[in-house]
């Protein structure tokens, strides 16, 4: 395994504005760099990293900011970038543009765009949500498309779901409907299902 | 989230006839066990499962056959729930949906 202790000696071996690493690597120091990060065949565990882009096989650290952070695995505090492509990201906040993966577990998601396979959240905050199954306390955003969604409450625009909506409080949307043939209608245990005329009220 | 996709990784993970999970679990095969399973604050998202008793959050599957059921609020079938009993634990829940197929009551807890 490779272990950087400084910033110095990271900075001495970026070449051509990449830090390629074959292996594991480890920073045992907060690393900020104008640089990207490229790891073949290895993971990274870290404190702090701020860098261009980050490229690796697994991502452990502490706080993460970059430009893209393609990886497989992220398991971290804090993660603010650009675009995440990942197959698991696990963190506490994530705030960027647009996340790409198959599987989000975070507290809190604020994004403009998210695309995945299964999101288990506190709050979503989104302008859209594409994803298999949702699973979070509430939901803002302006269009939904999953296959099942389960939640505290919904302020959306539109909701496309496949066979069932189902969700403790309320529904507040302009437009909600089942894809599958035989789908069970939209249950608002506590609430009501609540039909907006406006389109962009409240989003 | 827990993820099965074999029903060997979830043989493994029985002890004591019990099958104990915290948090979310998916089971992306047909499972079938000689043992109940135990959901510590997490939901079900499964294909068909065969099981003795099974608590948890609210779950979602295709089939479920077993004993004695209880979830929270929701508990949403695709086709068909066997079982003995089944109830929700919150005040205010929904009552078991099975989409194409039927809820059916057995009498007996058959090993």
């Amino acid at each position: 395994m490779k272990i950087y202790n400084t910033q110095e000696e990271v900075e001495k071996d970026i070449v051509n504005d990449v830090l390629v690493i074959k292996g594991d690597v480890k920073f045992n120091a907060d690393i900020s760099i104008a640089a990207s990060i490229l790891v073949i065949e290895g993971n990274i565990t870290a404190w702090d990293i701020t860098a261009w882009d980050i490229k690796a096989r697994n991502i452990k650290a502490r706080d993460i900011t970059a430009e893209n952070i393609t990886a497989r695995d992220i398991t971290a505090k804090d993660i603010t970038a650009w675009d995440i492509t990942a197959r698991n990201i696990n963190a506490r906040d994530i705030n960027d543009r647009d996340i790409t993966a198959r599987d989000i577990t975070a507290g809190d998601i604020n994004a403009e765009n998210i695309t995945a396979r299964d999101i288990n959240a506190w709050d979503i905050i989104a302008r859209n949500i594409t994803a298999r199954d949702i699973n979070a306390w509430d939901i803002i955003a302006r269009d939904i498309t999953a296959e099942n969604i389960t939640a505290w409450d919904i302020n959306a625009r539109d909701i496309l779901y496949y066979a069932f909506c189902t969700v403790y409080r309320s529904i507040k949307c302009v437009s909600i409907k089942a894809k599958r043939e035989i789908a069970h209608p939209p249950i608002c245990l506590d609430g009501k299902l609540e039909i907006k005329e406006n389109k962009n009220e409240d989003l | 989230m827990k993820i099965y996709n074999t029903q060997e990784e979830v043989e493994k993970d029985i002890v004591n006839d019990v099958l104990v999970i915290k948090g979310d679990v998916k089971f992306n095969a047909d499972i079938s066990i000689a043992a109940s399973i135990l959901v510590i604050e997490g939901n079900i998202t499964a294909w068909g499962i065969t099981a003795w008793d099974i608590k948890a959050r609210n779950i979602t599957a295709r089939d479920i056959n077993a004993w004695d059921i209880l979830y929270y609020a929701f508990c949403t079938v695709y086709r068909s729930i066997k079982c003995v009993s089944i109830k929700a634990k919150r005040g205010i829940a929904h009552p078991p949906i099975c989409l194409d197929g039927k809820l059916e009551i057995k009498e007996e807890k058959k090993k």
